[in-house]
């Protein structure tokens, strides 16, 4: 699914945020990013994501080259994933159900296909209690709930998830990593950033690891 | 087609939600665009009046060929056989001296009283000649002007060359100057409308990197703004119109009479239907430029 070869990466003059990392994730794969601050954990996801360039090295995403993508077919790269935000990223002017149902309109689904999947991916996460609240009325894991539901609700392939629980306690980030187990059961392909140790041990997936824009050993 | 309705309803509807989240920004912008397209508006219908003189001068196309006191029949009438051959002839008066004097006298014994006193008669016998409309009327005249002075007994011809190539000259003047300050209203106006909606990209940055982040394609998140800046050109310019209008009335009903009687029939009019909708046009477009200038970049930026 996701092929990285030698990608490197640098910002202005400073050392390399990349530095020539290799790495292979398998499709329908569950694997944990980690690394501590600094590593490069982002900048590797903003590159999958096409957010950021890499300087050289080669990424291909289910065999294609995404440095290759003209900027203006960009949106179609992107479609196949959805990212989960440490901050969450919702629109605080919308609801939780349009904030999801904005992310289906956004690529021209019919309302009533909108209606339809929104209400069901709300099911998979445990919200539709809250599906007409507002963003701040929600608690940090409410939020990210809705944050991974807006990820899943147009069937990514692949989900980046960039610190999703870095903003929750222990027993809600459990609860938030069940549902993107749930979703790598489906078939999705997940790559989980995360600093937090005990989770990384606590779980049963492949780990890759980043230490100053290096990959090492965990 | 149920799939592009949907499109432009949800386009619409942003656009709504953009001009409700800055209305401030938005109203100054069409302020200052109607006050840029009816100064504007204002050097056209100025334009378009001295035009009307223009062709009312065309319409009007005379040749005064006055003659010497020494002319003989022979010569006089080789004068008037040569205008009748003209195809441009319209129609030919003949004023004797005495008859011309007499005329002189009714129109200016008010204003010029001096030469009332003179004892003897100091104008030339002519022949006025009124010429049908011609294309380039000031080098027609020049040609037919010349016919007549080589003739026996022609003591002078006038046609009023030099006021008219003065005239029209000035009107050249005027359209170099219109086109001038037209295309400096409209870049100065390109700017300040993309910098309006510069500040409504902004208001709604973490949005747009949502989307772009979502998959949405850039036309998508492009044509709210595009369509945002083409109503504030729109609104502006018929504003702009309707002041125009305004001031057009109130001069035409103050000083309609005045100006007709002291410029040759001078009417302040309004600008024709073509000229109003070419505004309107122009106003769309100038927005939608703007507009595109900063979410042009601003995609490109986050594209890259």
């Amino acid at each position: 699914m996701i092929q990285v070869f030698n990608a490197h990466k640098v910002y202005g003059s400073s050392s390399p945020a990349l530095d020539n990392v290799s790495l292979n994730v398998k499709r329908g794969e569950f694997v944990f990013l980690t690394g501590p601050s600094g590593a490069g954990k982002t900048t590797l996801l903003k590159i999958l994501f096409r957010w950021e360039n890499i300087d050289s090295g080669q990424i291909l995403i289910n065999g294609v080259n995404i440095s290759k993508i003209p900027a203006n077919k960009i949106y179609a790269h992107r479609r196949q994933i959805g990212f989960v935000f440490q901050d969450y990223r919702l629109l605080p002017n919308k609801t939780v159900f349009e904030n999801i149902a904005f992310a289906q309109e956004i690529l021209g689904i019919p309302q009533k296909t909108v209606r339809k999947r929104t209400w069901e991916t709300l099911k998979n996460v445990g919200l539709t209690h809250k599906k007409d609240s507002f963003p701040l009325q929600l608690s940090g894991g409410e939020q990210q709930r809705a944050a991974i539901a807006r990820a899943l609700v147009n069937d990514p392939q692949l989900i980046l998830a960039d610190e999703p629980t870095g903003n929750l306690d222990p027993e809600i980030s459990v609860e938030i990593l069940k549902l993107f187990e749930k979703a790598q059961s489906l078939g999705v392909t997940i790559v989980f950033a995360t600093h937090n140790q005990e989770m990384i041990r606590s779980g049963k997936h492949p780990v890759i690891m980043l230490h100053r824009g290096k990959r090492v050993q965990p | 087609m149920k799939a592009y309705l949907h499109f432009a309803i949800n386009v619409v509807l942003t656009t709504y939600g953009n001009i409700r989240a800055s209305k401030k920004v938005f109203f100054v912008s069409i302020a200052t665009s109607s006050v840029a397209f009816s100064i504007l508006g204002l050097f056209l219908c100025f334009y378009v009046s001295l035009s009307g003189i223009l062709e009312k001068l065309d319409d009007q196309v005379r040749v005064i060929v006055y003659l010497e006191d020494s002319i003989t029949e022979e010569q006089s009438l080789d004068i008037e056989e040569l205008a009748r051959k003209l195809p441009e002839l319209e129609s030919i008066k003949s004023f004797s001296r005495e008859s011309a004097w007499e005329e002189f006298k009714e129109n200016f014994s008010d204003k010029l009283p001096v030469l009332m006193e003179l004892e003897s008669n100091p104008l030339p016998a002519s022949y006025d000649l009124k010429l049908k409309p011609v294309s380039d009327s000031v080098e027609k005249l020049k040609e037919i002007a010349g016919k007549f002075a080589k003739l026996e007994g022609v003591e002078a011809v006038d046609f009023g060359e030099q006021w008219i190539s003065r005239f029209k000259g000035f009107m050249l003047f005027l359209q170099v100057f219109l086109v001038s300050a037209g295309g400096l209203l409209t870049l100065g106006l390109v700017l300040i409308l993309s910098n309006t909606i510069e500040l409504s990209i902004y208001s709604k940055q973490s949005e747009i990197e949502l989307m772009l982040m979502i998959g949405a394609t850039p036309l998508f998140i492009k044509l709210p703004f595009l369509l945002e800046g083409a109503v504030q050109g729109i609104l502006g310019s018929t504003i702009a119109l309707g002041f125009v209008k305004g001031f057009q009335l109130y001069v035409d009903a103050q000083f309609g009479e005045d100006l007709a009687s002291a410029l040759f029939g001078l009417r302040f009019d309004y600008l024709p239907p073509a000229y109003a909708w070419g505004i309107v046009l122009l106003s769309a477009l100038v927005g939608w430029l703007g507009s595109m200038l900063s979410v042009g970049q601003f995609i490109s930026i986050k594209q890259k």
